[in-house]
């Protein structure tokens, strides 16, 4: 009988079970320093290749490098003006694009006549490389802000209203079955059904396009910038004059842009739908 | 008795005419005010859709599907797979059908916290549905349809999510709740032994095209108590209806062999 103890397996609580509250503060503060000591250890490292030659610092320049030399941009240049022009488009375009994509998307997505005579038109325009499409908005619109902001919607657009109109397809059948034995019109079914079902892969969407957008303006900002400003017109100079420090503090500038749009449309999410499976956990 | 629903030589297909589905048909029932009928019947037999019908969700390809009732909407339903609203709390769901009707939030409110009080729910009204178990999900739903007070009670395989015991919970609930206002109330389910608990009629349908082959009418007394399971009245029943059920599985299966 000795023999059987010896082989067999025995199972006890874990670390997590025998204490879970200590183990769930413990594990807390490791992700939580973990997410500050990897950006961290990174910015040390580009620093210290830079300071000790493992690297040339005309390439990839040190991280006081490119601090100095942002600070003399807004001095000397007025950075923040090239900043605040990109952002407009940005924005401006960011929200005529997601309006109209999310308002093609729900309405494609419900009505099936809509769809069917939209659609092969659409998909048509889908695939279209926007950025094609700079000459004859140019011409159409003016040699000003008014082209880049429409060519940001019309890609935004196309981002939105794909995966929206999916969205309300997929549906479950039987939420929308329940609300129609209690008799609800249009507007009722989307109000309390239909939105609030797509909600949470449409913010999903909304973050997905800030990327888009983003890349959109520095990208047309590299080819058209009216009077020479704009973040993305500076980036690109960088190549006339060879300063790649100069690149560098553009390219900080955007990713500094997008993650604070990013946090935004996070912070709506969470504000618009408490009842998201996310929130809970931490809750109850 | 005055006739609730009556559907009068119903048939209905899907599909288009080269690839067509003869799923139901024909029908020809009455279902009296206030009578409990459960519909009993194999997988696939057109249970579903004929609840859909006096649902008003489809119509009948041909025929009729009469409803007597002087309102647009007489009847609520309850769904397999819950269907309450993710994003709703618990009380705002129980309101749903109230509100679609214009009933005022505040009077709304007591007579949604009403029905989930007489299932136990009461306390819960300010949770989100995430945080209930299925059984709880069920009785929100069942909260919901009840909180209109619908002179229709349509329930579709209401309990074959939720597991043996609180099934057994949940259709003692249910007798209690029907027993204080006698609506009229159609149920569909696959269990025999819950068709025979709840109903003072069993319709039993044949495989596709789904048509009524046995209408029984199930002799225990109300108010009527779940002990009436050990009867042997009750045993018979079950197992008219087993037999029933399995010689029209079986001449399905056949048919498909043939194809």
């Amino acid at each position: 009988m000795a023999a059987d103890s010896q082989n067999a397996i025995v199972l006890t609580p874990s670390a997590a079970d025998r204490d879970p509250v200590k183990y769930n503060r413990r594990r807390r503060a490791l992700e939580i320093s973990l997410a500050i000591a990897v950006p961290v250890v990174l910015l040390i490292i580009l620093q210290l290749g830079a300071d000790r030659k493992w690297w040339s610092r005309i390439f990839y320049p040190s991280v006081t490098d490119v601090v100095r030399e942002l600070r003399s941009m807004f001095v000397d240049r007025g950075f923040a003006y090239d900043i605040w022009v990109t952002v407009k488009r940005l924005l401006l375009g960011y929200v005529f694009g997601s309006l109209v994509g999310l308002l093609f998307g729900f309405v494609l997505g419900l009505n099936r006549l809509t769809r069917k005579a939209l659609e092969p038109i659409l998909n048509a325009l889908y695939t279209v490389p926007k950025i094609a499409l700079l000459s004859p908005l140019l011409i159409a619109f003016g040699f000003y802000d008014k082209p880049i902001v429409v060519l940001i919607a019309i890609t935004v657009f196309f981002f939105v209203w794909v995966p929206t109109q999916a969205a309300v397809m997929s549906v479950q059948s039987s939420f929308r079955e329940a609300a129609t034995v209690f008799g609800v019109n249009r507007w009722q079914m989307f109000r309390h059904v239909m939105l609030p079902a797509t909600l949470p892969s449409i913010f999903v969407t909304l973050r997905v396009a800030i990327s888009v957008a983003i890349l959109t303006v520095i990208g047309v900002e590299f080819v058209f910038a009216p009077e020479a400003r704009g973040l993305g017109y500076v980036i690109n100079d960088a190549r006339a004059t060879l300063t790649s420090r100069v690149a560098w503090a553009g390219i900080l500038i955007a990713s500094i842009l997008g993650v604070s749009f990013t946090s935004f449309v996070r912070l709506a999410e969470r504000l618009l739908l408490p009842w998201n499976k996310e929130d809970q956990g931490s809750k109850d | 008795m005055t006739v609730k629903i009556q559907a009068s030589q119903v048939m209905r297909y899907f599909g288009s005419t080269d690839n067509r589905v003869h799923a139901v048909g024909e029908l020809n029932l009455e279902i009296n005010d206030g009578e409990f009928v459960c519909i009993v019947g194999p997988s696939g037999c057109g249970k579903s859709t004929f609840l859909r019908m006096v649902a008003d969700l489809i119509r009948p390809s041909e025929g009729e599907v009469r409803i007597n009732s002087s309102k647009t909407r007489p009847a609520s339903m309850v769904f397999q797979d819950y269907s309450i609203y993710p994003w709703k709390r618990v009380i705002d769901n129980a309101r749903f059908g109230l509100d679609i009707a214009g009933v005022p939030k505040k009077e709304g409110n007591e007579r949604a916290l009403k029905y989930l009080a007489k299932l136990g729910l009461a306390d819960r009204s300010r949770s989100y549905p995430a945080t209930l178990s299925g059984g709880m999900k069920q009785r929100v739903a069942i909260a919901r349809a009840l909180a209109v007070e619908p002179e229709i009670l349509l329930m579709d395989e209401p309990f074959a999510a939720v597991d043996a015991q609180l099934r057994e919970i949940l259709q003692e609930e249910l007798l209690a709740l029907w027993q204080a206002d006698q609506r009229t109330v159609l149920f569909i389910t696959h269990s025999l032994d819950e068709a025979i608990l709840l109903a003072d009629r069993v319709l039993v349908m044949s495989a596709r095209p789904g048509r009524i082959i046995a209408d029984i009418t199930v002799p225990f007394a109300r108010p009527r108590d779940p002990s009436v399971r050990s009867t042997a009245e009750f045993a018979r029943l079950e197992g008219e209806l087993r037999e029933l059920l399995r010689h029209e599985v079986n001449s399905h299966l056949a048919s498909i062999e043939e194809k």
